[in-house]
């Protein structure tokens, strides 16, 4: 009990940050499925994509762990390359593999997801690098710890927290007090309705498409910041798990996803450093499986209608 | 179509009428028992040509080639039973290697010093049986009541969830600083996987089985999985379970309103696929005499998907042959070794795009012009199946009416 | 006189005799049509940081050799089989040799999980189908009984004993042990903490995994503080090890100052340094092969190596090109001591030269006990200092 309370604080911060980066991705998966009621498979390979493009800018202004041009403008630079990429990647996606498919049977631009899943991390893993690529972060970032009593946290997993939280915050604004989140949503709850108000669906769509992407490309940016690496699997795992955070915060709700990505962050903590590092994915998958068994619209959810 | 151009039709002679008659036409051509049976019984006399070569040319690639052979084969059954999953009854099951994977654990478990158990080939295949149901149960019952798009998520958590388990259950899991199990205990043997498999005990007494080399006998028992796999298939799809899926996977609403249960359906769908795969995976532990956890990971569940969608959803000649082209286009192509997953996966993206029946496929993935409308729904596959029916006549056509008040099929509206 | 002058014409002869025979060295006198190995390992995939160079060195040694005379003049040819760590792969390409008799050997295979899964294969090939491994170190390659498994490198049981030592000597307390959820490390990490249980009871053990190519350690970070360990011990052959040294130091836990790292094979690798930023400083890694910038008799051999693939490769060569090179050299010199018949080598005759022969390697000579194991092979301890790994000495158990 002892070494649950001693040790608590410090896994919960860890669980919370690993959480928001879990929360950036989900908001991607949820966004699109919103709209389109499709699982964008694509999505952490977006992800991934945009964290090699950043660590492709560093590496062009980071010579040998020092840095050409002043840190800050290398890190937006970064950000550029990164969300623009990324968010471009996932517009250019959209169009030519799920378009075509958008009113076919359900099955159609799930399989195509997965193709284009595994077309980015093998042409990444064949034309780019299979082993992980470093991101200088030593130049790029503070590596000041930041100590509050015992719990000790690197200045940018904070950092990475921080503006996951903005982020959403953000895109929370964006989809619930403008005009053009109005019309996401409206897209999301009856796409012929929407039509028929004079909403252009397929600019909806392309705009989530950007949105998501480029939340993930930033995610990817952060990731390559923290750990300082990016390799070409990243995105699998992390994708996976992000749906299986928008899942159970509820998919389709915007809030839903950001406190789902937060409680499986700090779920795969607790298991891993209470329980068992070796489970720690399992009882992830486990309480995802429970979720969807106990509660299937998730903890934020409408009870979705069973449409065929 | 009128009198006059159905007998036009038939003074066509009968391949131009095959080959106008589209990958459907194709498809039920290939899957005819005259096509079939001589397929099977040219393609287990491969190994004798092979041979051949062997012996009068000073060819080295023999065995060689009979163990891509083999595993062609072993794909082409993974296909067709991801084929029946998510073909028929159009359920998306990313987590299909799984059963491969505990086919081939539970056999290697009953049949190695794992356990020191050596089970005879009978009892261990009822025992790999009985797995791979209670696992596709475990995991079927309280997913099929989910959403397709779940279900997708659910198979795939399953699949990472035995990959973990089966690299960690080498030693008693330690949870919360507790031991769970005594010292000693080592199930699936971890990271190394389980060696020293038996293969299985063949007489030598049997005609031709018996003192062919190892890889001859496992390609042949592959084969004739293979086949049994495809005539159950064919046959199936003649019953009422057949037709049940087909209506699942078309309109699901719609099959719910005639009164299929689709729950029961999709488990038995579900639950059949599991069996195939499991059953192909004991074939594989014994051919290599090892259960080795690093196979059974999502980007072969991918590859299989991609064999199923290039053959054609649905097709079972399809899936054959696409098993076999991308098990083999590797080897021919040694560079595409390394690109082998890059091509692959733009292969899949393009086939969906632009054609998603695959080759020879029977589904329509197609986006639907209109919504419903029961003759929309009818595939081709259908279609010719109820051309083959035998013709209503008119007057019974008017009895029919008549009597029941209902809409009677036209004859005429045979498309 | 009769007697010399009989004398002198049996010599000349004799000479004469030898003179139209043997081209080269060796007990047979004529030349093999076809002679061919194969290389095999993880060349590409996520292993080809270990695959890559040593295929490299691989390469080298057969062009080395031909350029010295091959066998008996033929030139040897290279097969080269990448199994991507999958023992499935491993026995499709291999068969395509076993059924070759012009294939006398394989150079590998790499992984101790893709042997364990084929060597049954091999040695049930008709004939068997030899191999020398340069760094697969697993007990059971060899204690099996296969007449068929021999390396070069040095085995689990002997690198695992000579860590703990090593630590225990260090003074260690508190251990984490780590492994990365791999054939390799998980089976050396287990070795490391038996030998702490069995030789040093007063040292506390904490067990962890690592998975196979993880990024965020911070959970295994944060156990590993609480536990206030003096010691890690990561037993890795990939890339896990850069990112996660720094999340150590992230955390407060400074390589060589508040905390020690002991590392395997694929930690003796500079690389760790740029890529964990100087967060891997300080650290010990162990490796079962000798490091040939320290072995006099390889020094040739890096300057080839240098010519052929560039200034900076070496440090790209990963931890196994030195055996690679030396397990080329002990197949190929096998080779060229069989007997050729009518053309061709046997694999038996390779095999038995295999078990009875002393080979000359750039790494020292080679003998081989009754297992297929080397007598004595020193595991080599480095240090990660400035931006390269250090020799610190040699460690036994």
């Amino acid at each position: 009990m002892d070494y649950f309370l001693q040790n608590f604080p410090q896994q919960l911060v860890n669980g919370l940050e690993t959480g928001s980066l879990y929360a950036l991705i989900a908001l991607g998966y949820t966004l699109v499925y919103g709209i389109l009621e499709m699982l964008n498979f694509a999505h952490g390979d977006v992800y991934m994509v945009g964290g090699f493009l950043g660590a492709g800018v560093a590496g062009l202004f980071v010579h040998n762990g020092v840095a050409a041009v002043p840190a800050g403008l290398i890190v937006a630079l970064m950000a550029l390359a990164s969300m623009g990429g990324a968010g471009l990647l996932g517009v250019g996606i959209e169009r030519i593999a799920y378009r075509p498919l958008r009113d076919a049977n359900r099955l159609a631009p799930l399989i195509t997801a997965i193709g284009v899943s595994l077309f980015l991390r093998s042409i990444v893993e064949v034309q780019v690098s299979p082993a992980p690529v470093l991101v200088p972060s030593n130049a790029l970032v503070p590596q000041t710890v930041i100590q509050v009593g015992n719990v000790t946290t690197p200045f940018m997993a904070l950092a990475l927290f921080v503006a996951s939280v903005v982020l959403m915050l953000a895109l929370d604004v964006f989809v619930f007090r403008t005009r053009f989140g109005t019309a996401m949503r409206a897209t999301a709850q009856d796409r012929e309705a929407a039509t028929f108000m004079g909403i252009d669906v397929d600019r909806v769509i392309v705009a989530t498409f950007l949105i998501g992407s480029a939340l993930a490309g930033m995610g990817g940016l952060l990731f390559g910041l923290t750990f300082a690496t990016v390799n070409f699997f990243m995105g699998f795992l992390i994708g996976i798990k992000a749906f299986a955070a928008a899942v159970i915060g509820g998919i389709g709700n915007v809030r839903g996803a950001m406190v789902g990505g937060l409680f499986l962050g700090v779920l795969e903590s607790m298991v891993g450093g209470f329980i068992s590092t070796a489970f720690q994915d399992t009882f992830a998958f486990l309480a995802l499986i429970v979720v969807l068994l106990v509660r299937p619209q998730g903890l934020f959810g409408q009870p979705l209608p069973d449409r065929a | 179509m009128s009198a006059q151009a159905q007998a036009a039709e038939a003074d066509k002679p009968r391949l131009q009428r095959l080959w106008e008659s589209g990958p459907a036409g194709w498809n039920a051509a290939l899957a005819k028992p005259y096509v079939m049976i001589p397929f099977f019984a040219g393609a287990a006399t491969a190994p004798f040509v092979t041979q051949f070569f062997v012996d009068n040319f000073g060819w080295t690639g023999g065995e060689f080639w009979v163990r891509i052979l083999a595993t062609c084969a072993m794909y082409a059954t993974l296909a067709l039973s991801l084929n029946l999953v998510v073909g028929y009854a159009g359920l998306l099951n990313l987590g299909f290697i799984a059963f491969f994977g505990i086919g081939s654990y539970a056999y290697a478990l009953v049949a190695s010093e794992q356990l020191h158990q050596h089970f005879p080939f009978w009892l261990a295949l009822v025992t790999v049986v009985f797995v791979g149901i209670a696992f596709s149960l475990i995991i079927g019952v309280p997913s099929l009541r989910l959403r397709g798009d779940y279900l997708a998520i659910v198979t795939l958590g399953f699949g990472l969830i035995m990959q973990e388990l089966t690299l960690d259950l080498d030693r008693p899991p330690t949870l919360m600083g507790h031991q769970f199990g005594p010292n000693g205990l080592n199930i699936t043997g971890g990271t190394e996987g389980i060696h020293q498999v038996d293969a299985f005990r063949i007489p030598k007494d049997l005609p031709l089985l018996g003192t062919a080399p190892h890889s001859w006998v496992y390609y042949w028992i592959f084969l004739g999985f293979l086949a049994l796999c495809v005539f159950l298939l064919m046959r199936w799809r003649h019953t009422r379970t057949g037709r049940a899926w087909i209506a699942i996977r078309e309109d699901e609403l719609a099959a719910r309103t005639m009164g299929v249960n689709t729950f029961k359906y999709r488990l038995l769908a579900f639950t059949t696929s599991a069996v195939i795969a499991a059953i192909v995976g004991m074939i594989n532990a014994a051919w290599l005499f090892n259960a080795y956890p690093g196979n059974y990971d999502v980007q072969q569940t991918v590859l299989v998907f991609i064999m199923v969608i290039l053959g054609g959803l649905g097709s079972i000649p399809g899936a054959i042959i696409a098993a076999t082209l991308v098990t083999i286009l590797p080897f021919l192509l040694q560079p595409l070794i390394l690109y082998r997953y890059v091509v692959f996966s733009l292969i899949l993206i393009v086939i969906m795009i632009f054609r998603p029946e695959g080759l020879l496929g029977t589904v329509s993935m197609r986006p639907r012009k209109t919504l419903g409308g029961t003759l929309e729904l009818l595939t081709a596959e259908t279609a010719i199946e109820a051309s083959e029916l035998p013709a209503v006549t008119d007057t019974e056509v008017a009895d029919l009416e008549a009597a029941s008040g209902a809409i009677v099929e036209d004859p005429e509206w045979k498309a | 006189m009769a007697k010399p002058k009989i004398l002198v014409l049996v010599a000349m002869a004799t000479v004469g005799l030898t003179a139209c025979g043997n081209t080269g060295g060796g007990p047979a006198a004529n030349k093999p049509d076809k002679v061919q190995i194969a290389a095999e390992g993880p060349f590409t995939g996520d292993e080809a940081s270990i695959g890559a160079g040593a295929l490299q060195a691989i390469q080298l040694a057969v062009k080395d050799f031909n350029k010295a005379g091959g066998v008996h003049g033929t030139n040897v040819k290279l097969l080269v089989w990448d199994d991507n760590h999958s023992p499935q792969t491993a026995a499709t390409q291999q068969a395509a040799g076993i059924s070759d008799s012009t294939v006398l050997g394989i150079v590998g295979p790499m992984n101790s999980g893709v042997v364990l899964g084929t060597v049954q294969g091999l040695q049930g090939a008709n004939p068997p189908l030899p191999f020398v491994t340069e760094s697969a170190s697993n007990v059971k390659v060899t204690e099996q009984g296969n007449s068929v498994a021999h390396r070069v490198n040095a085995r689990d049981d002997q690198q695992g004993p000579a860590d703990a030592k090593f630590m225990i000597d260090q003074g260690a307390q508190k251990v984490e042990v780590m492994d990365a959820k791999s054939d390799y490390s998980t089976a050396l990490a287990d070795i490391v903490a038996k030998y702490l249980a069995d030789h040093a009871p007063s040292i506390t053990v904490q067990r962890d995994s690592a998975q196979h190519g993880q990024t965020d350690f911070r959970t295994i970070v944060q156990r590993i503080k609480s536990f206030k360990a003096d010691w890690v011990f990561f037993a890795d052959e990939g890339p896990e090890a850069a990112p996660f040294v720094k999340q150590l130091k992230d955390a407060g836990l400074t390589i060589g100052q508040n905390i020690q790292f002991l590392g395997t094979d694929g930690e003796d690798d500079p690389t760790i340094i740029t890529n964990s930023q100087g967060a891997f400083l300080g650290a010990y890694a162990s490796n079962i092969t000798p490091d040939p910038t320290l072995v006099a008799t390889a020094a040739d051999m890096i300057t080839r190596f240098k010519n052929e693939y560039g200034a900076d490769s070496i440090g790209k060569a990963g931890p196994f090109y030195g055996s690679a090179y030396a397990a080329t050299q002990v197949l190929l010199q096998a080779i060229a001591n069989s007997p050729v018949n009518n053309g061709k080598i046997s694999r038996a005759d390779v095999i038995s030269h295999l078990a009875s022969d002393t080979f000359q390697t750039v790494l020292g000579p080679v003998k081989y006990d009754s297992k297929g194991d080397v007598a004595t092979v020193a595991i080599g301890l480095f240090q990660a200092k400035g931006t390269d790994m250090v020799a610190v000495k040699s460690i036994t158990g």
